[in-house]
């Protein structure tokens, strides 16, 4: 085993600022941020019954610098103007801002709604503590404004919410002249439940199940960036063997998924039997999955303060799987027919990944190194971030391929602690009651990127706000972009090779 | 090495599936031999449909059992749901539903789709399955696995 130094606590290096700030002074201080660099992970309203308080969580790397900015508006008028001319991520989250809390925004350009469905009464908030039970009916809905694109031969492709194949419901409008698109608008927000609504109240380790059920497939990547926030709210430190064994976790929740997107897009190009090779071994790694923490998909292994874990990890087995995974990954991209669907297919450019603020292997497959396991790391561990150039299905395909053998090496070295027995089992037992803070900040890199989550916890020690932003909040607005100059049958292929969690996104 | 000595090298992978038992059997006044489903996300975590999807991997595969999805309800026996009902699910399952000719299965998958699975509070959740179609066949569990489910369709496909 390679010697390697493990930062020992969760967050120790991180450095945390917080201002508040007046209404006025908000785009002069979020301007500040942005011009050194910082990024806007995670936007959070709050209500405090008399006043609504709107957290802008900025993060920026090395060093691991976390800063907050709050700024406190009158909840019978709350008013902002809109920051959409400084940030993209800002704007939409300004205007989850106005639909969840009735937060007016001033100047924004793109006033629309965005979680709020037509059916849903205009005036009515359901984040707000008064907004009691809800009252509308289907029949009320006056249907979504679609801007209409008009010209010679331009039509109109109506898709979903329910899709052809087996995937989460979205709505896709396509308009586009012969085979080509010309524009694609996404309406999402068909599976919001009012997650974030359903922790207030709950106890911290009530939340650890309900963060698994955030996106499925990301199990330990929502509740772990759920328990980093807890532990921070809480002053909670873990032993460094527990940090490792979540990190090992966070690489098996990658590989299985991995190997599942790159097997869909050799499917989407009518390759179905590479698919079905790839669903064998995704097989395999759900069984090791099930074998170390009883569940298939790792649920029910991440604990605030601990971890619990029942069986070991057999470091042959996992080797023969990335051997054979890689041979079938060189199959797939070695069929002319592949590659060609493949190659050039649905480009997103560097510049429109970077001003959208696009995450995970979005962002890596235009040479962006963004990697929340090097920028924020909870462990220290020897990663550097795969990248690709080309930002074409090509590009997302070669770096799953690169990020799977990257994520087995890290296992292969590391992942002996997941059979280390005495880790301390999931038992919250340094909750220090004298912790100033009450809030906390979790950033985990999920297969799909950078998972915040944020967390406020009451004089009980209850749940009193908890704000997730899974990566693709960030990189669904990037699939439309790629999609230009894309003819229509390559849709499938484009939003395959993005594979974006609806549920994660509505939430 | 090239995807035929690989298949070669490989085998066959299905695992074999323990007998049918007749009495277990339900839904007679549908075709028996096979099941064709609209699958309908009305509101889960997607981690039902990593199950769903497994259970068509050459591992368990549920095809060779009469069970196939399909991408129309017009051309399906019936649906099968995973997740609570959202507000903004409701209507697209019900038109679903309606689409989907008659005699048809409603089979609920999860345990979210059977009984909101501690979701039932959520502002944007309506219910479970059963409050707005009748359930024919659950399949419990979170998620339930591929070998479950495979056991279960196979009841209604009777093979």
């Amino acid at each position: 085993m390679t010697e390697w130094d493990y930062s020992p606590t969760v967050g120790i290096n991180v450095k945390r600022e917080s201002v508040t700030v007046e209404p006025e002074g908000l785009p002069r201080a979020v301007s500040q941020q942005l011009e050194k660099g910082a990024r806007l992970a995670l936007a959070s309203a709050i209500d405090d019954a008399d006043q609504i308080r709107l957290v802008y969580a900025f993060v920026s790397p090395n060093p691991d610098l976390r800063t907050e900015i709050s700024v406190n508006l009158p909840s019978n008028d709350p008013v902002i103007t809109s920051l959409a001319p400084l940030s993209f991520p800002a704007s939409r989250f300004e205007r989850e801002f106005h639909d969840l809390f009735g937060v007016k925004i001033a100047n924004h350009p793109m006033p629309r709604r965005l979680v709020r469905h037509g059916h849903w009464l205009p005036t009515w908030y359901p984040m707000r503590h008064n907004a009691g039970v809800a009252k509308f009916s289907l029949e009320d809905d006056p249907g979504y404004p679609f801007v209409p694109v008009k010209g010679t031969g331009i039509y109109e492709i109506p898709v979903g919410p329910i899709h052809a194949g087996l995937i989460e419901p979205g709505h896709f409008r396509f308009y586009a002249v012969g085979e080509t698109v010309v524009k694609l608008k996404i309406r999402l927000w068909f599976l919001h439940k009012g997650l974030e609504k359903l922790f207030e109240g709950m106890e911290p380790t009530a939340g650890v199940a309900l963060s698994e059920k955030i996106s499925g497939d990301s199990s330990i990547g929502h509740s772990l960036a759920y328990v980093l926030a807890v532990e921070e709210a809480l002053g909670v430190t873990v032993n460094p063997d527990v940090a490792l064994a979540r990190a090992m976790l966070l690489e098996l929740e990658r590989l299985y998924n991995h190997v599942a997107d790159v097997g869909a897009m050799a499917n989407d190009v009518g390759y179905s039997v590479a698919n079905s090779h790839a669903l064998a071994l995704r097989e395999e790694l759900l069984r090791i999955n099930r074998g170390i923490t009883g569940n298939r998909l790792l649920r029910g292994a991440i604990k605030i303060g601990g971890i619990s874990l029942i069986g070991d990890l057999k470091l042959d087995q996992l080797r023969n799987i990335a051997e054979s995974f890689q041979e079938l990954a060189e199959i797939i991209v070695g069929n002319p027919m592949v590659h060609e669907r493949f190659s050039h297919t649905a480009t997103l450019l560097r510049a429109d990944a970077l001003l959208l603020g696009a995450l995970g292997p979005v962002a890596r497959s235009v040479g962006i190194a963004t990697d929340a396991r090097i920028a924020h790391p909870f462990v220290g561990l020897p990663i550097e971030a795969a990248l690709e150039a080309s930002g074409d299905v090509m590009a997302r395909f070669s770096l799953r391929v690169k990020e799977f053998q990257a994520s087995a090496k890290l296992l292969g070295e590391f992942g002996s602690i997941l059979s280390e027995r005495a880790l301390p089992n999931g038992t919250l037992v340094a909750a220090r009651q004298d912790s100033p803070r009450r809030q906390g900040f979790g950033l985990v890199e999920g297969w799909r990127g950078t998972i915040a989550n944020r967390v406020e916890l009451d004089d009980s020690g209850h749940l009193s706000r908890v704000k997730v932003v899974d990566p693709s909040w960030f990189n669904w607005p990037a699939l439309p972009l790629a999609m230009a100059e894309t003819i229509v049958p390559d849709f499938p292929l484009a939003n395959k090779s993005f594979n974006l969690s609806y549920s994660g996104n509505d939430l | 090495m090239g995807l035929i000595r690989r298949i070669v090298s490989l085998g066959k992978l299905a695992q074999p599936q323990p007998s049918l038992d007749p009495a277990r059997e339900i839904r007679p006044d549908l075709s028996s031999g096979s099941l064709v489903l609209r699958h309908v996300d009305a509101g889960s975590c997607n981690g039902c449909e990593i199950e769903l999807s497994a259970c068509f991997s050459p591992i368990y595969d549920l095809e060779s059992f009469g069970v196939s999805l399909t991408a129309s309800p017009r051309h399906a026996d019936g649906l099968v749901v995973t997740g609570v009902v959202t507000r903004n699910m409701q209507k697209p399952l019900m038109d679903a539903y309606i689409a989907t000719p008659g005699p048809k299965a409603v089979v609920a998958l999860g345990d979210c789709a059977i009984n909101c699975n501690g979701l039932r509070e959520g502002y944007g959740v309506t219910g479970a399955v059963a409050d707005h179609l009748d359930v024919d066949l659950e399949i419990p569990g979170c998620p339930p696995e591929p070998a479950e489910i495979v056991a279960a369709l196979r009841r209604v496909s009777k093979r």
